[in-house]
């Protein structure tokens, strides 16, 4: 019944049950964050891992620069004591150029053991993205699992500061000259829409616009993403009720299928705008890597260390969750 | 049309809002002011965000003239000034400024002697791709009748004619060999762009070694394309090639880009600009601050000079009000306000004014009677040491007359023993001396404040002139505050039938939650742009400072303090933080002037005042008059620290940290009393 649009996903735990005997390579970004190591930890506890690459990203120097460091030095022991090296730790900085991103993960994909889990949970998505598309791309790779492990709480104060200019996130940028007219936009709802009327009003007010909101939001995170919708609406008249598409927050596959669905399956050419949750961003991010789709963004220049605390648990189990890209060689996601 | 729709939803005029919208919102009014955008020479458009810069800009733009077309209703440009062809490039949206993520692998030397070429080659054929759109674009739409109108002639034979010359050019050194007719030379113009796409985006391993070894010089290739379609009368030799160039002061801004690299992208475009060839004129958008920031040519000695260059149109300046006048902002805004209402209300007589809808607002004398309720007394503050009389006679003004009351507190408080002597000499006879004109009319606003203040009532403002005061001469915020006072309304007539077709006479409580409500919403947004969190809590800072000192200066001395000035000389001396005021005028939230000084050192001095559509939020009044604070440049820099309002802190330098505003000998009348602890 399923036919080809069966995309395992659900708990690391259950899919780790349902795929046994496999070593895997997991790329992780070390983070201010509890949850950067959730994946490692159930990964080594469930003894699968093969090796390791971590990520560190050093944002520009801020108010936050202080207690950033003093956490992520925390975070570092964290990871050593779960048996991690500081040879596995790689530092990047959030305005790089992205070459050197491109040489580090395709470096990874050649010491990998074939098995990839990618955590996006602590990612900015100025690499998470990039990352993403060149998992995908790789012919290397004959499993791949995203994970995204949700947290405790969002801090109440500002999660991200001093966004950027609209830009395309690296390796998203547009390709096709002249460009097709953008028939959707399709735009995660977050908690902040950082210049996001700005970029619908100048270059594609006259696409379709649809928000992904993410559903049920659970207070208080509900009050954020309808003032995110406010602001849009402020700039950028919602002409319809349909525009707003409720999605799971956790649910990839459906979000995907939604967006197929707005794209007619990718005969209307589409650009995305990722705020909000990860998962919703990863299904957008899967399927412009897919159909060569840009997708925009306000990188912030710098992230609140109390963006998250801790690590959300259902009967005693941590809330990680993964998406199953790539298993046996097959892809799950595609147009 | 619906009369519960609110008219100022769509804040901004682009083309995207379809031609029969577009053609009746767009408000002419700034062509005539602007000629020169229309006329043959580099032209630099300043302006803050939401001064009309894009609005103007678009009027270059062929869809712009193709819905007036479409309408059928004449383009707002006239004669010998619209005889033009525009093209252009959005630098953050076309993939330009990727050049330097990658390293061109092929090249041996230093990346940064190849990458500015690059980033022209790039605009180069950006450009020509988009000015032989346009010339299609003119001449397929509405069966080539604006082509007709400009002298266009597009037939098969002589474009490909044009085409061929155009390819044999040296200019391309050699890119068009074999090319035949157009749809081969823009196929070979598409892949040179696309190529470039898939390179930056690593979809391709090299850039071809056929682009590599046919790198163009900026700005050649574009003038050349001008030229050869004039040749072969494609294009008349009287219709100008404008083209615009769009985001170009986030050259300077972006993060991601390599350090050194915006600005040498920048001395690219000023090359262009700089070989002043009349073939093809430039068109710049720029915030105040983005244009001057590199003025040097690519690699040359020279640097770009203004009126031999290029000329500036400053918008801020033609729209703010002048000291001496109220400027051409008002009538602008009456326009704009009228095309808005015109489909909502098609029985009502147009041009409506601001003033229709708005009224002229309350009289101060009725603001303060407002603030004070039923308690007016309570606006006046006592001194143990003045007279029975006197406090008897303030009591009774108060009842009658709040604000004249407010004014006769002051008065007594300020310098001069005639101004004292009011207190034992209490005359009954109008007008009091604190209703002289000039010294009240400075003072009525502040005045206001406090009366509000001291009733714990917010600020009222309504009406046709603390509109227009408040919108700043910025047509978005104008436009802002509209959309806001309506919302009100439409909230006040929930569940009321309104009568169809009739113009509303909004009252002034509600213009004034409106108004409140706009100002928190600007104040909010001042995070999303570039650097926001930061100059919010720089302006939440002075602000705060704004409201408290001008609350707590009961004799009214210093009128002027909801803003500062500054010397010059210093500002020059202090590039962090000239920069970061520069950004927060960049960003419109802030005003600068030039300052005529009354110090006796008669320095050239600047001042600086807040974005007016925020004075509701932080309270304070929104007129500038008498004298802004005095500061010095470490005061300004300890502001800055103090809101911890930049990236790292500006640390304050201890040779020449103040600990006190160097105005402080305008505090004199209030001497701080020194615990002895």
């Amino acid at each position: 019944m399923l036919g080809n649009h069966f995309r395992p996903w659900g708990q690391l735990a259950w899919i780790f049950n349902k795929i046994q005997n496999k070593k895997w390579s997991l790329l992780g970004c070390l983070s201010t964050e509890e949850r950067c190591l959730a994946s490692f930890h159930l990964i080594k506890a469930y003894d699968h891992l093969g090796n390791l690459f971590f990520l560190q990203i050093n944002d520009p120097p801020s108010k936050f620069t202080k207690i950033t460091s003093e956490i992520l030095e925390k975070r570092r022991r964290d990871f050593i004591s779960l048996g991690g090296k500081t040879s596995e730790i790689e530092e990047h900085e959030l305005f790089e150029n992205y070459n050197k991103l491109v040489d580090s993960i395709e470096q990874f994909i050649k010491k990998s053991t074939g098995n990839i889990i990618m955590d996006i949970s602590s990612f900015p998505k100025r690499f998470f993205f990039p990352i993403v598309r060149l998992l995908m791309r790789s012919s290397e790779i004959e499993n791949l699992i995203i994970t995204y492990t949700v947290p405790e709480k969002y801090s109440q104060n500002d999660l991200a500061e001093d966004p950027q200019t609209w830009l395309p996130l690296p390796l998203f940028g547009p390709q096709k000259f002249p460009e097709p007219e953008v028939k959707v936009a399709l735009v995660g709802v977050g908690f902040i829409a950082f210049g996001l009327p700005e970029l619908l009003r100048n270059e594609y007010s006259k696409a379709s616009v649809k928000l992904f909101f993410p559903f049920p939001p659970g207070p208080p995170t509900y009050q954020r993403t309808w003032e995110f919708v406010r602001q849009i609406e402020k700039y950028f008249p919602l002409q319809s009720s349909n525009q707003i598409i409720r999605v799971g927050a956790l649910d990839v596959s459906t979000t995907f299928s939604h967006i197929c669905n707005e794209t007619s399956d990718g005969t209307k050419n589409a650009i995305f705008a990722p705020y909000g949750p990860k998962p919703i961003s990863l299904a957008m991010c899967v399927y412009a890597s897919l159909t060569n789709s840009p997708v925009y963004y306000t990188q912030p220049k710098t992230y609140n260390p109390d963006y998250c605390t801790g690590i959300k648990y259902i009967n005693g189990i941590p809330e990680i969750y993964g998406y199953s890209l790539r298993l046996g060689g097959r892809n799950f996601y595609f147009i | 049309m619906d009369i519960r729709i609110n008219p100022f939803h769509e804040l901004y005029v682009t083309e995207t809002i379809g031609p029969d919208r577009f053609v009746k919102l767009f408000s002419p009014f700034l062509v005539e002011q602007t000629l020169a955008l229309f006329q043959p020479g580099n032209v630099i458009l300043k302006g803050v965000q939401g001064s009309g810069k894009s609005m103007l800009l678009g009027l270059l733009k062929p869809e712009i003239r193709i819905a007036y077309a479409k309408a059928n209703e004449d383009f707002p440009i006239k004669g010998e000034f619209s005889k033009f062809i525009g093209a252009g490039i959005n630098l953050t949206m076309c993939g330009i400024l990727d050049f330097g993520q990658r390293p061109i692998i092929t090249e041996k030397t230093d990346e940064k002697e190849h990458l500015p070429i690059y980033f022209g080659d790039f605009f180069n054929y950006w450009i020509v791709a988009d000015i032989i759109n346009s010339i299609e674009k003119l001449s397929n739409e509405l069966d080539g009748k604006i082509a007709r109108e400009l002298g266009i002639i597009t037939d098969k034979t002589r474009f490909n004619e044009a085409a061929i010359a155009l390819a044999a050019d040296d200019c391309w050194f050699g890119y068009f060999e074999g090319i035949k007719d157009i749809p081969s030379l823009k196929q070979r113009l598409f892949e040179r762009i696309t190529s470039y796409r898939a390179f930056l985006n690593y979809n391709k391993e090299e850039i071809p070694s056929d682009i590599r070894q046919t790198k163009t010089s900026v700005g050649i290739p574009i003038s050349i394309t001008a030229q050869k379609f004039r040749e072969h009368g494609i294009v008349p030799k009287d219709v100008n090639f404008y083209i615009r160039i769009d985001q170009f002061e986030q050259l300077g801004r972006l993060e991601g880009l390599s350090s050194n690299l915006g600005p040498l992208y920048k001395q690219v475009i000023n090359k262009a600009i700089g070989r002043r060839d009349s073939r093809v004129s430039y068109r710049i958008g720029s915030r105040r601050y983005g244009w001057r920031d590199e003025l040097r040519i690519y690699s040359t000695d020279s640097s770009l000079e203004e009126s031999r260059d290029y000329k500036i149109i400053d918008l801020d300046e033609l729209l703010r009000r002048q000291e001496s006048s109220r400027g051409i902002f008002p009538a602008f805004a009456d326009d704009v306000f009228s095309r808005r209402l015109m489909d909502f209300f098609p029985h009502e007589k147009f041009p409506i004014k601001i003033k229709n809808v708005f009224g002229s607002g309350l009289t101060p004398s009725n603001l303060a009677k407002k603030y004070a309720g039923t308690s007016p007394r309570r606006i006046i503050q006592i001194e143990s040491s003045w007279p029975k009389p006197w406090v008897d006679f303030l009591n009774n003004l108060a009842d009658n007359d709040p604000f004249c009351a407010r004014l006769a507190e002051a008065w007594p408080r300020q310098l001069g023993k005639e101004k004292k002597e009011v207190i034992f000499k209490i005359t009954q006879d109008r007008p009091f001396p604190w209703e002289k004109q000039y010294w009240k009319k400075e003072r009525t606003y502040q005045a206001l404040m406090q009366i509000a203040g001291r009733c714990g009532e917010r600020m009222l403002w309504s009406g046709v002139d603390d509109i227009i005061s408040l919108s700043g001469g910025n047509i978005l915020a104008f436009i802002s505050i509209c959309q806001h006072i309506w919302d009100a309304w439409l909230r006040d007539m929930r569940g009321i039938e309104i009568q169809n077709y009739k113009m509303p006479e909004i009252n002034p409580v509600t213009q004034a939650v409106g108004i409140y409500e706009a100002s928190a919403h600007w104040y909010e947004k001042i995070a999303i742009e570039a650097g926001g969190n930061e100059r919010k809590r720089f302006f939440e800072y002075i602000g705060t400072m704004f409201h408290k000192r001008m609350y707590e200066d009961s004799a009214m001395s210093n009128p002027g303090h909801n803003g500062f000035s500054l010397k010059e000389s210093e500002l020059s001396s202090d590039n962090e933080v000239r920069r970061f005021l520069d950004d927060a005028v960049d960003f419109g939230d802030l005003h600068d002037a030039p300052h005529t000084t009354k110090t006796k050192d008669k320095a050239k001095r600047k001042k600086w005042y807040l974005n007016p559509i925020l004075s509701p939020y932080f309270r304070i009044p929104v007129i500038h008059t008498k004298e802004p604070m005095y500061v010095n440049v470490q005061d300004v820099r300890k502001w800055i620290s103090d809101a911890n309002a930049t990236t790292e802190g500006l640390p304050v330098k201890s040779n020449t940290q103040s600990k006190k505003p160097s105005n402080e000998k305008q505090l004199i009348l209030f001497p701080i009393k020194k615990n002895k602890d």
